[in-house]
């Protein structure tokens, strides 16, 4: 950012009006849900704009708690979402070792295999997947969801990890061989502590990802105290009798910290993959 | 406020105990499932070179089409997995003769894992489009296994559906090519522009930055939601906005000048919607990736043109443009295949309340076709017609775009 010229006033004032415009619309709507959340009683219908209502109050959150099943939702939500990152993360670092570090027969059908299953697109598996699980007495629960999440996440992770191991320089485990390391010592005594930054990042990005996850989840799971936050919001916001101020209330507070996850995360990914490429 | 203190305390309280046991269940299952790859595996690297050792692959197949038939499973999957240990067998013997023991080890639980739940998940695709599934016949398969099979019929069905009521396949293919083609311009166009706006030396440019990147980071479904609401006609923000904008030419509802836009109902009105908010949500992507692109070209090249007397013009379109491309035409690629695949917004923004026809694209058609209306072997006959559209098109993008590589790139 330093080699860039220093702007002329006007040029500055135009930029700044612009990105401001910019902002403004980029968050509006997100403040209008943090408005509608703070008004009193069950309604959207207001016509003022003015951002915290004159008679705010959090009876709406109170309501969220209190009528419907809030905190299930998010505990379900976050139950599937951990174990399916963890999950990702252990299953696929062994794998990701074996592609990145050694020749086999079937290594390049593998590593393109696991790269279309990225291709394909998700809508394509989910009526398969949902018939599978019902056949299989897997609907409702959390195991058919976290499998569902897996499929997607795994190859995912071994793709990340394949690539921040080639990264690390070998001569470290042919040291460790010449000791008397296993291959298995070498992996996890020696590969794996380096790698932490690339499995914080595996871990976060599967994490989000199976968190803001909605279609899969509304298809396999249906009784009231399985569902995750995302259906739990689209109940509040289906039927006759919108609760919208509930519905704004839950929204703000699933919201922040997936808002502030995704910046930790992004800070993560830069740092993760520049510190990688300053080691290879 | 006036909530039954049982139901409360029932709404408060969170089943921990069910969520626990299922995951230990499952962690116990994965990795009994490892323990048994890797038994399975150095037991074939044992017994790889003995005579037995094929016909006892085969007999293993024969053993799993034999248990699976049992406990009536589909045919498909009876076919899928028996013959695992034959294709397992040959290529033990024919392909690793005995050596690669700790690649095979290290990679064989989270391959087979992913091959078995997507492969099948594939073939089961497959199979289910020659045959018909419905919700009534859905029951007697679970049951005993069996579907009744109907050839092509699904597929004549893709492209020969359509009538008053429902729209045909390429009415649906017409928008979709529409809305893919509308999001990628709008994506491209306004976070080329805010890009360039952040990429100057002025103060708060990261704090811009951050907020300009809210609709990326917050939750897709809340923000959907929300703007579908703020799309209500009397009470969204939106036709607000637009009939205080009437107001300054002396033009209301009252004096019949103009009538409020139908967001929900009227199907243009519903696809223009779905639109804007696809667009706002996918700015941000374009304009961070765009302003990382132009912070990697060195500011020596603009100062080499100025020397050589280069308009800002010729400078944006000789050294910007191209060394910009690198990242634009693969985020335009992804850009695609995520605008096509866009179940999620179409889906939000339609199902619920208020019009469903005239704004669908071909993926939120076939969520419902499966979903709302459970026509399942259609569906999956639907799915196999659009991932051989999108694999064209992804192809045809992706040759497009090396043609046109410049080799002027450091």
């Amino acid at each position: 950012m330093s080699i860039l010229q220093k702007v002329s006033l006007p040029r500055a004032i135009i930029t700044h009006i612009a990105l401001w415009i910019a902002c403004v619309i980029a968050v509006f709507p997100f403040l209008r849900v943090v408005t509608i959340s703070l008004r009193p009683g069950n309604n959207l219908f207001s016509t003022s704009f003015s951002l915290i209502p004159p008679e705010a109050t959090l009876e709406n959150y109170y309501r969220l708690f209190t009528e419907r099943q809030f905190f299930q939702w998010v505990f379900n939500s976050f139950v599937i979402t951990s174990t399916t990152a963890i999950l990702g993360v252990v299953l696929a670092s062994t794998a990701a070792y074996a592609f990145s570090r050694y020749k086999f027969p079937g290594r390049m059908a593998g590593l393109s295999f696991l790269l279309m299953t990225q291709m394909i697109p998700g809508t394509m598996l989910i009526l398969p997947q949902y018939l599978i699980m019902a056949k299989t007495n897997m609907l409702d629960t959390y195991m058919g969801l976290i499998i569902a999440y897996s499929v997607g996440t795994l190859p995912f992770s071994v793709w990340v990890l394949k690539g921040y191991f080639d990264t690390i320089p070998r001569s470290l485990e042919e040291a460790a061989f010449v000791d008397g390391c296993s291959e298995m010592q070498a992996f996890y005594k020696i590969v794996l502590p380096l790698s932490k930054p690339a499995l914080a990042i595996v871990f976060l990005f599967n994490f989000m990802s199976s968190w803001n996850e909605v279609l899969v989840a509304y298809t396999v799971l249906g009784k009231p105290e399985m569902k995750t936050w995302p259906l739990g919001l689209m109940e509040l916001q289906a039927g006759f009798n919108v609760a919208w101020g509930q519905f704004a209330a839950g929204s703000v507070l699933i919201s922040i910290p997936t808002i502030l996850l995704f910046f930790v995360s992004s800070k993560y990914m830069m740092s993760g993959l520049t510190l990688g490429a300053v080691k290879g | 406020m006036a909530v039954d203190p049982k139901v409360m305390e029932q709404n408060l309280t969170v089943h921990v105990l069910p969520a626990a046991l299922e995951i230990g269940k499952l962690l116990l299952v994965v990795s009994l499932l490892v323990l048994f790859i890797v038994g399975f595996v150095k037991l074939n690297y044992k017994m790889w070179k003995s005579a037995f050792y094929m016909p006892l692959m085969v007999a293993l197949s024969t053993l799993i089409a034999f248990g699976l038939h049992m406990v009536k499973a589909d045919y498909s999957m009876i076919a899928f997995l028996s013959l695992f240990p034959i294709l397992i067998g040959a290529f033990f013997k024919y392909a690793l003769k005995g050596n690669y023991q700790s690649p095979i080890l290290f990679a064989a639980p989270a391959v087979f894992g992913v091959f078995l739940l997507f492969i099948y998940p594939l073939t089961f695709n497959f199979y289910l489009a020659f045959t018909k599934l419905n919700l009534k016949t859905l029951s007697m398969w679970i049951e005993t296994g069996t579907i009744e099979f109907v050839g092509f019929k699904n597929f004549v069905n893709v492209f020969t559906r359509g009538s008053e009521v429902e729209e045909t396949f390429w009415a649906i293919f017409a928008r979709t090519v529409a809305w893919t083609g509308i999001n990628i311009i709008f994506h491209f166009f306004f976070g080329m522009i805010l890009a360039l706006f952040m990429h100057t030396k002025i103060r708060f440019v990261s704090f811009y930055r951050t907020l300009i990147t809210i609709p990326w980071a917050a939750p897709g479904l809340v923000l959907v939601l929300a703007w579908r609401g703020e799309f209500h006609s009397s009470y969204g923000f939106v036709n607000q906005l637009i009939s205080m904008f009437m107001q300054l030419f002396n033009c209301t509802q009252q004096n019949g000048c103009y009538s409020p836009i139908e967001w929900w109902t009227n199907p243009i009105a519903l696809f223009a919607s779905i639109c804007i908010v696809n667009v706002w949500l996918g700015v941000p992507f374009y304009a961070v990736n765009i302003l990382s692109g132009l912070q990697s070209i060195p500011m020596s090249y603009y100062e080499a043109a100025s020397i050589d007397g280069a308009s800002r013009w010729q400078k944006f379109t000789k050294i910007t443009v191209p060394l910009l491309k690198p990242v634009v035409v693969p985020a335009m690629i992804l850009d695609m295949i995520w605008t096509f695949n866009n179940v999620m917004v179409v889906y939000l923004m339609t199902a619920q309340r208020g019009g469903s026809q005239g704004a669908d694209i071909l993926v939120s058609d076939l969520y419902k076709q499966a979903f709302t209306f459970t026509r399942y072997s259609f569906a999956a006959a639907y799915a196999i017609v659009l991932f051989i559209i999108l694999g064209a098109m992804s192809f045809v993008w992706l040759k497009v775009s090396k043609v046109g590589e410049s080799p002027a790139s450091r």
